[in-house]
């Protein structure tokens, strides 16, 4: 790609979806501007570019947004192909059954994750304890069973399923916190837990991660709770 | 290729299963249907087996390695099989499929959970649903007249049909059947006019031998209707 290239990324430090999208970049070595939105105000650009959903993140190539974290990451491995930097295995099979996982942790984990910190009520949130840690369960025997074991979902590199698990690690002292337990020792999960201290050191993750510090994260859900605790 | 085999693991009047068969046909990928008589309350042992993470239809079965999620599959195939005429289900360039990506997921999530709310609900709850299908439909009408769609090129992937067309032309074999549930008319041809002549083509395209029968459909929608919301 030309290096007179446009890049931009739309997003909020409050999103494990937009950090996605910057774990891919880097990982492809793109050059981008990153834009910190503020979604209780949104800008022109936000409007503009994503006119149906109006959410981050957006990614902004020569002026032409592309919209929903997914699709972005495949529009990114696509638009910037490199044999050594690829998301994607080769054979068409082994691709579906990744994407099968990238999907299989939209629709999981989000979900979950959300009832432990929203949940007006403790069986409320004991229940989305339950399936977030089911949810890694389940992911733990995917790396076993379908993708070698690891040290990544990708093997020796990471791929799009770990790029798209990734971000979650940065909220999991915030589960933590609110649902009053240790993801690691409430999960069975051998090889995720690996998985995390290795994702984690990888570089372009690393940084990536460096825009949401879990600690912040923490003192920020606290801080919400507490304004709507006050305000009801 | 000669000893391969293609099944879908599919409900009759599933519009999910039928997006698998769309896709298939439109590629001309011969393939045999395994049909699941109540894959709610009495799953086959070949669905559980081959989805055991969601054990829900449709599931394509390509040489016994089984793949589910109708929009992987539609991806899948299109990977696979190669396009007759150079007629993908996606085009070549990336940002045209992020595009045929973004709307069809738009079919998926907006359109579709609107139309779900149809099915399920009354009064107002019902009225405000119809409101947002008819407004997704004129987002959708929008899109293909960007496309600048006429009647050699009715659908969304232009002169052929593509990924949008495989994962919305499902959902509008229930149009009928919402619009009597939800006491409106869609009025294609009257407010929706590359809507309604895209709506005909898909009638007339190669997926139409895959379609169920139309009065056996509404009979079936109708009939789920009184069931999840008695009166």
């Amino acid at each position: 790609m030309p290096s007179s290239d446009q890049v931009q990324v739309l997003n909020t430090w409050l999103s494990m979806f937009g950090l996605r999208v910057v774990i891919a970049l880097k990982a492809k070595g793109v050059h981008y501007e990153y834009l910190e939105q503020d979604l209780q105000n949104k800008s022109q650009l936000l409007l503009e570019s994503n006119p149906i959903h109006k959410k981050i993140p957006v990614l902004i190539h020569n002026g032409k947004p592309v919209c929903e974290s997914l699709i972005i990451l495949k529009y990114i491995d696509e638009a910037w192909p490199s044999a050594d930097a690829s998301f994607l295995p080769k054979d068409p099979y082994d691709r579906a059954v990744t994407l099968f996982w990238a999907d299989y942790i939209d629709k999981k984990m989000y979900d979950a994750g959300s009832r432990i910190i929203r949940s007006p009520d403790a069986e409320q949130r004991d229940q989305g304890k339950k399936d977030f840690i089911e949810v890694l369960e389940t992911l733990d025997g995917a790396l076993g069973d379908v993708f070698g074991g690891g040290p990544f979902f990708g093997g020796q590199s990471i791929g799009f399923v770990d790029i798209a698990l990734a971000p979650f690690l940065c909220w999991f002292e915030v589960y933590e916190a609110l649902g009053e337990f240790k993801v690691w020792e409430a999960a069975k999960c051998p090889l995720l837990s690996k998985w995390a201290e290795a994702v984690w050191e990888v570089p372009c993750v690393k940084e990536a991660l460096s825009i949401a510090p879990p600690h912040k994260l923490v003192e920020f859900v606290q801080a919400m709770r507490k304004k709507m605790q006050a305000g009801s | 290729m000669a000893s391969e085999e293609v099944k879908v693991v599919t409900f009759w009047a599933s519009p999910y299963g039928l997006r698998a068969e769309f896709a298939l046909s439109a590629k001309g990928v011969p393939y045999e249907r395994l049909l699941e008589v109540d894959h709610w309350y009495n799953k086959s042992k070949i669905l559980v087996e081959s989805n055991p993470v969601y054990k829900q239809i449709p599931v394509l079965l390509h040489n016994g390695k089984p793949l589910p999620e109708s929009l992987l599959i539609i991806e899948y195939v299109d990977d696979v099989w190669p396009s007759p005429h150079g007629k993908h289900l996606l085009p070549p360039d990336p940002y045209d499929r992020a595009m045929a990506r973004f709307w069809s997921d738009f079919a998926e999530k907006k359109l579709n959970s609107a139309l779900k709310s149809i099915l399920l609900t009354k009064g107002d709850t019902q009225k405000a649903a119809v409101e947002e299908a008819l407004s997704c439909i004129s987002t959708l009408e929008g899109v293909l007249e960007k496309a600048s769609s006429s009647k050699d090129a009715p659908f969304f992937g232009g002169d052929h049909l593509g990924m949008i067309d495989c994962v919305l032309g499902p959902f509008s074999l229930w149009f009928p059947a919402y619009e009597i549930i939800g006491d409106f008319k869609f009025d294609l041809e009257e407010n929706y006019p590359h809507m309604h002549t895209w709506y005909q083509a898909l009638r007339t395209s190669s997926v139409a031998a895959c379609m169920p029968d139309s009065d056996k459909l509404l009979e079936f929608v109708l009939g789920l209707r009184k069931m999840l919301c008695p009166e």
